[in-house]
Order: C-alpha cells, then structure tokens, then sequence
C-alpha cells in the first residue's frame, strides 16, 4: 500500500517537476511566465496531435510501433513548447509587452484550445490508450517483483527524463558560464548587457527551453499518468508547478523534492480513509505551504534565496 | 592603444540634442577632467566611446583609425572600460562571479597567451644569471595552466594579483549585497583592469564617497596613471578637478566649450566657462536671528526589519536657522525625516514640537473649543491687555466670538510631543517635509499628473462635499510658476515631462508656498545645475530668516559646510556629533561620517 502510493506519489509529481524546471529556467532569465499551465496544455494536445497524425495511417491500435509513437510524441510536444516560448519572447522581448498579461492570455488560450482540440481526437481514444503503454512502459522493469525496483526503476521514460533535466539544470546554473550569464541576464540585465551578453538572445532561449520542458509535463500528465486519457483539464497542475518555483526558491534540485512533496500531498486524499470535505482540505496544503514559504523567505530576506531582481521586468536599453 | 579622437560627434533623445556637434582629443596616459553641469552631455559622449549609444553623427579615431564602437564588448576589444554612476554588478554574485561575466572561451585564451608572456619574460632575465629553482617552474605551470573551462580559481588569482599591483582591497568571494558602495566601485575598477582596459571612465566616481575613500580613490587612479592607463572622470566638482586631473575639457548643454591645462587654470575660470558666465561661488549664509528652539527629537530608536536604522538621535532644530545633516546616503537621514513628519513610528523617544505660539491668537484650525477650554482652565492665555484669562462661566458662542476676534492669546510656546499624532495633523501644525527622492517622482509629485493636480495633493481634502478644490490649486501653481521661473508648456502638462530642475523647483516650491515652522529638505539639489542650486539655496536662507527652522540633508559636504548654521552629523543610524560648520573641516566631517569622532 505505501509502496504504491509512494510509487504513484513520484508518477504524479512529474508533472509538476516539468512545469516547475521548465518555470524556473525561464524565470532565471528575468521572464516572469504566467503562462505555463497553457503551454502544458498545448504541450498536450500537440503531443497527442502529432502521434493522432500517425495514428490516422493505422487501420488497428495494436499496429503502433511504441517507441515510433513516444518519440514523435515528444517531438511534436517540444516543439510546441518552443512555439509557445517563441511567443512569449515574441511579445515581451521584441515588443516589450507586460509579461504578466502575455503569461495570462497564453494560458487562457492554452486551457480553450485544449478543450477544443481533444474533442476532435476523441476517435482516436482507443489509439492513445495503446500508445501510453509505450510512455509507461518502454522502459520499464518488472513492477511488483521487489519494494527496491518498484519505487526507482518502474517509471516511463518521461520520469527520468524529468529528474535528468532538473539535474541538469541545477549543473548548468551553478557550475557552468552559461549558467551564469543567464543568471546575470535575469538579476540585472543592464549588467549583462554591458559585460557583452545578449540579452535579447538569452532570453528568448531560456523561454523556448523552458516552455519546451514544461511542455512535455501535459504530454506526461495525458499518455502516462492518465493513461491516454484526454478528457481532464491540465492547467490546475500549471498553476501549482508556479507554486512549486517559488517554494523551492528558483533551484532546480530543491524542484525535485518540491514536486514531490506537492505530488504526494495531492494524491494523498485517494489514500486516506478521510471524508470528503477532509480530502479537499489535504488537497489544499500545497498552497498553504506556498504561502508560508512565501512568508517565511521574506522575512528571513536571505539575500541569495530571493527571486531573480528582474523577474517581471523587461528590459531596454535606451530607456534612460 | 595611444589616443582617441572624437570628431564632430551629435546625438538626440527625441527632440532633445544631447550632444551637438563635439570633437575632442585624448591623450595617452593622462587623467583627463570631463567637466560640465548636469545635462552637459558629459554621460552621453562616454556613453558613445564606451559602445552604449550609437552616435547619430560623427566618428570615433583610435591612432588615427577610425572605429565603430557598437557594444560595451566592442569597446573593451579597444581596451576602453567605463564604471557608471550606476554600478553595472549583479547583488547575488560574489566578486569574482562579476569580474568573469561576460568573459568568453577566447579571452581566456587571450588571458594565457599573456601568462606565458610574462612568464617568457621572467626566464628570459633569469638567463645566465642562475638556473630558475624547481619552485619557479612549477609555479609559472601552475600560473599558465587554463583550459579555457569557466574557472573561478584563474579568475582569483587575478584579482588578488591586480588589488596587489593597485592597491585595491576585495575579498574576491565577498557577495556583492554584502559591500559597501566604495568596495563595488573598487570592484568596477578591478573589473575593467582584468579585461585589460587602457582607458578607463568614471563616471561621477566621487559623488557616493567620504572624504577618505576619495582619497583612496584619487591615489589608486594615479597608481593607474603611473602604469601608463589613461583615465577620464566626469565631475562637475571642481576641487577634484583641480587635485586630480592633467586637463579639463568643458562641455556645456550638449556643446563643446573648450579645454585647458589643470595647471593654468582654477575654479572661478572652470565655472565660468561651465555655467557660461561669471557665477558667485559664495553660498549665501545669512547670521541666524535670535534661533529658538522649534523642534526636540529625544532618544529616537527606530527598528526596520530588525535593523536599528535610527539608534537613539538626541537632535535639538531650532527655529531661524539651517541644521544641516551630513552621511552617507542611507545612514537613516530619510528615516530619521519621515519619523519627524509621522510617517515612520520611532520604536521609542520622543519628538517634541515647539509651536511658536508665543503672543499668537488661538484659532479654531488647531484647537476645538474643548481644548481652549482646557487650556484656558491651566492658565496658558491671557487677555490683549495681559491679563490672565478665565473662561469660566462663559456661554461656547461667547468664547467662539472670543476666539474670532483673536482676543485669546497664547502666555509662551505650545509644547506638544508629535508621537501620536497623525502624518496630516503633523502637516497642519506646519512641518513640512520635502524629500526628493533619487528618481525625484517618487515622493511628493505624481508624474502623470499635471502642474495643477499635483498642488491639489495636499490640499484635495479642502473640497465641499464630493468635489476637489481646484481654483486655489490653480493660483498657487501660477504663482510657483512665476515666481521660482519654473520652465511649463502650460498648467496642463503632467509633471513627469519636465526636466529635473523644473520638478525640484515645484516641489520645493510648494512646500514653502504654505509658510511651513519646520522645512525639512532633503537632497534638494540634488541633479540641478549651479544657477538653480543656488536659487534653491537662496530659498532655504529665506525661509530661515522667516523664523523657519530649516533641515536641510545633503550631499555635497563644501555645501553643507557653507550653507549650515550647525552640522549634525550620522552614521548607521547614530548622531557621530553636532558641530560647527564655520570651525570643522571637511576631512573631519569625513571622519564622523565613517563612525570615528574628532574632538572640537
């Protein structure tokens, strides 16, 4: 039973893992992206669009190549991510538009075409339950043969693809110049613009990779956790993996055990022998504790675990 | 590098020509003094050789060669660095995360060439003389060895190396949130050396220092000079014009004006051709007038966030005269104002009003009748023949009429402790504060509010019913207009689009329209050219022979020093001493400003 939950309480905190490495490394850019529960869902429905392209040469679900399908999958889900970090960059960067606003509309439009569009690919239902075996599986090791295999080796590939990147990232941040300039990008743009780094440029990468890996936190959330089920919202996840950036105070590794709090937080209520209204409480915590932490960084006003002096604000050279 | 020229370089913002047609020369290995009132255009022609602004017009030479400096990047590709006035550091990096921002795979190697250089060079004079030491070698390996990764051990190396050579002193794994404002400036310095600059700019450099740190500042630059660099500061202070530089050249609104050898000059000469014809350098200070005591400001503590921002101030401001307030900029002078004017609470103390009442009529603006009841009860009026007065018995429409025809009259000075009152009852009592923030909107004015409306802000409470008085803001925005010769389109333009000067003169201005008992003032000049800083100068020495007890905070100490009838001044919260500005000297200021104390 707590192996299970365990188990499951790591699956569903992928999602946010996505959502909140991807947030982070646009918001170490100075990006500030509301927009991130919409980019998760067109990340979704892309994924599930491009394989539904495929899916259309079949005349039978048990004719899918898996691997064919998980990859193209997460290519059409990249590559949407990217499209959604292209806008946003498009609109605060070269247009200098509010963030928050460009965020917010992103995400409104990522929730309604969501519905719109997974209403179309309702054929292919029995299509996406078969394909979801390959994200679940592909790589899988036989789940119930030990406590030890079961709660780190019996993922889908996106799991650790997840975990890869937000190690990754942490690496990236703090050990390498790219790292550091971005974090300069971020911090004060005026001083990497005058150190010779293009902000423009920076900004507009860290976005479209970004938005790319929170992208593929829809794709994950559909074809493994859900099980090809296409019917559910996404952006409640996208708003929690914002949550989740702010809690672990814009570092990656901390993302992990953030995510997986949040995770197990959420599901928790399915496992507990509570009552409804109990439940809906449990579900709250997360926030709760966003707030605290919110509460309790500004107050200790540690100097380095404060959000990225200018997150929000874009930048402009000639502004005098 | 050898010399730059500049021939016939033009640039506008808009409308606004910052810089008209200048050519100017630099030599090799000079200090060169860039010298010219706020809005000269100084910054922007910097600006155009340090690859920030692109001129609209003109060409840059470098030995005779002509560049295009496009980027910061670019300019440091010609060994040309720039500190701004704004340091270009980000908080969350330590020093040496700063010094290699930016830097690339090639500057490393670049780095390593030069090491082996050195190195080279260094074996090549130990030839014949001795065999190098098996120490040496390893060394000199160890000191070349770079593999272009990003290394912070390189770069510290470097930087203790360069503070060595300088005499700089940077912790190279201090944050920068952690530093002072003197360290980040070293830390700029140290920055533009590690890239190797040639010519390096500072802009404005002295403007946040002590007298000390200046010091330090002045001998590192001549440090830099000895080792063949060439620097240009922009100032429009003229004494370290003349203590630091080789030559001036003198800008004026956007124009070239002229240049000069530091030794065949002097100050009167400069500002003459700075300001554009002969100025007064005396500040005018007029004898203070039997000064009465207005304001007591008694064991004040203040805590923010868990920070003693104001530590137990004992300030006595009298009536008639200027205090003057001197420290560096955040050492709680905006604190310790805002706690006079009741927007700050004081964690304990007390702030003591003296109301010159003394002979005055009672007026129902302050007082109910309730109030002058009571008053009248402890014996504090008398009658116009001086006699004590007895309302006792008395019908209320009796003592209205009293009141009306002033026939109550205060015995001595009302004495009332501010703690608890109100920031709009404290302005009513007539202690005005007029702060000007570094942004100069920030506090006081709106800027997307016009001329009228923003003399209507302190008196939209003065309407009947729902509407705003509008008429009396109106007159009073014309009389400013008039009498302090603020530059306007019209009433109707919001404030954001004057220039500083204008805004400052508003501000101030109306201010001291309402007759304020206390005027505190803080940075009032702060950005303005000589002919209104002297203006506004003029404006406090009025108001103090108005019986005004003026504060004035500032930042220029030569100011404070001759505009002051005393001198408070603070460090970190705490008064260091209250002297006389006629017998101290600046250095001594400069020591009480860094928490030391002088006997005088």
């Amino acid at each position: 039973m707590f192996i299970t939950f365990l188990r499951n309480a790591i699956r569903f905190s992928t999602i946010f893992l996505f959502g909140s490495t991807g947030e982070t490394i646009v918001e170490k850019s100075g990006h500030l992206n509301m927009g991130i529960p919409g980019v998760m869902c067109i990340g979704a429905l892309a994924g599930c669009a491009g394989m539904s392209i495929y899916f259309n040469t079949l005349t039978d679900p048990s004719q899918i190549n898996l691997f064919g399908a998980v990859v193209l999958g997460i290519l059409f889900t990249i590559v949407s991510g990217a499209i959604c970090g292209v806008i946003f960059s498009f609109f605060t960067v070269t247009l200098r538009c509010n963030q928050n606003i460009t965020g917010l509309t992103l995400t409104t439009l990522g929730a309604g075409i969501n519905l719109f569009v997974f209403k179309r690919l309702e054929t292919f239902s029995s299509y996406f339950g078969k394909a979801s075996d390959g994200f679940r599986n592909l790589f899988q090791v036989e789940v119930g043969a030990n406590w030890f295999t079961d709660v780190f080796l019996s993922y889908g590939i996106l799991v650790y693809l997840a975990i890869i990147i937000a190690v990754v990232a942490t690496i990236i941040f703090s050990k390498t110049r790219v790292g550091l300039n971005l974090k300069a990008v971020g911090e004060s743009p005026a001083t990497a613009d005058s150190a010779g780094i293009s902000v423009t440029r920076y900004r507009y990468l860290a976005t479209i990779i970004g938005c790319s890996i929170a992208s593929l936190g829809g794709l994950f959330m559909i074809m493994d956790y859900l099980g090809g089920n296409i019917e559910y919202g996404l952006d409640e996840y996208g708003w929690l993996a914002v949550a989740i950036v702010i809690f672990s105070m814009w570092k990656p590794h901390f993302g992990i055990l953030a995510s997986f709090i949040f995770g197990a937080l959420y599901i928790a209520p399915s496992y507990l022998n509570a009552s409804f209204a109990m439940k809906n409480v449990i579900k709250m915590i997360p926030y709760v504790v966003t707030i605290a932490v919110l509460v309790v960084t500004s107050i200790l006003n540690k100097k380095g675990n404060q959000p990225p002096e200018g997150l929000g604000i874009n930048y402009d050279r000639e502004k005098r | 590098m050898k010399s730059i020229r500049l021939e016939n370089i033009s640039k506008a913002f808009g409308w606004i020509k910052a810089l008209d047609d200048i050519s100017l020369q630099i030599n090799e290995g000079e200090i060169l003094a860039l010298l010219g009132e706020n809005g000269s255009g100084k910054t922007s022609l910097m600006n155009v050789i340090a690859g920030i602004y692109h001129p609209d017009q003109g060409d840059v030479f470098i030995d005779d060669e002509k560049v295009t400096i496009s980027s910061p990047k670019d300019a440091f590709k010609y060994k040309i660095g720039m500190i701004h006035q704004h340091f270009k550091l980000v908080n969350v990096f330590t020093a040496v995360e700063n010094i290699v921002l930016g830097l690339e795979k090639s500057d490393y190697k670049k780095f390593k060439e030069e090491q082996i250089k050195t190195e080279e060079e260094f074996f090549a004079k130990l030839k014949g003389v001795r065999e190098p030491s098996n120490v040496e070698v390893a060394n000199a390996k160890s000191r070349i060895y770079h593999s272009g990764k990003y290394d912070l051990n390189f770069a510290r190396q470097k930087v203790i190396q360069i503070c060595n050579q300088y005499g700089f002193k940077i912790d190279p794994d201090k944050h920068v949130y952690d530093m002072s404002v003197s360290e980040k400036q070293n830390l700029e310095i140290v920055k533009a050396l590690f890239r190797g600059v040639d010519l390096l700019i500072l802009d404005e450099p002295t403007a946040v220092l002590t007298p000390q740190e200046i010091k330090v500042l002045f001998k590192i630059l001549k440090n830099m000079k000895a080792d063949g660099k060439t620097v240009i500061i922009i100032t429009h202070k003229l004494n370290e014009v003349m203590e630091i530089s080789d030559r001036v050249e003198v800008l004026r609104k956007g124009k070239y004006i002229g240049g000069v050898k530091t030794s065949e000059t002097n100050p009167a000469q400069l500002t003459e051709m700075m300001v554009g014809k002969k100025v007064e350098l005396e500040i005018r200070r007029d004898t203070p007038v039997n000064p009465d005591l207005r304001l007591e400001i008694n064991n004040v503590t203040l805590v923010k966030e868990g920070v003693k921002v104001l530590d137990n101030v004992n300030l006595q401001v009298n009536g008639g005269e200027i205090l003057g307030i001197a420290g560096i900029s955040g050492s709680g002078q905006k604190e310790l104002l805002e706690c006079v004017a009741g927007l700050q609470k004081a964690k304990s103390g007390d702030i003591i009003f003296h109301n010159p009442k003394e002979n005055k009529p009672v007026t129902f603006f302050h007082k109910d009748l309730k109030q002058i009841k009571e008053l009248a009860a402890q014996g504090k009026f008398h009658d116009p023949d001086g006699n004590k007065i007895d309302l006792t018995g008395l019908k209320d429409k009796e003592i209205r009429k009293m009141v009306e025809e002033e026939k109550i009259i205060f015995y001595e000075n009302e004495i009332m402790p501010l703690n608890d009152k109100t920031p709009l009852e404290i302005r009513n009592l007539g202690i005005k504060l007029s702060f000007v923030p570094e942004d100069r909107l920030g506090m006081g004015l709106v800027g997307e509010m016009n001329l009228t409306q923003n003399m209507a802000l302190r008196s939209f409470r003065k309407g009947k019913g729902m509407n705003v008085e509008m008429k009396k803001p109106e007159r009073l925005a014309e009389h400013i207009v008039k009498e302090f010769g603020v530059v306007t389109p019209n009433l109707n333009t919001p404030v954001g689009r004057l220039s500083g000067g204008n805004i400052q003169k508003l501000l101030v201005g109306r201010e001291i329209s309402s007759n304020p008992k206390i005027l505190m003032t803080a940075y009032p000049v702060r950005g303005l050219d000589i002919n209104t800083s002297y203006y506004i100068y003029n404006l406090l020495n009025d108001q103090k022979n108005a019986r005004c007890a003026v504060i004035y905070v500032g930042e220029d100490l030569d100011v404070l020093l001759a505009l002051c009838d005393r001198l408070a001044v603070i460090y970190q919260g705490k008064i260091t001493g209250v002297v006389d500005p006629h017998k101290v000297t600046k250095e001594q200021v400069g020591i009480l400003m860094t928490g030391g104390s002088i006997d005088a």
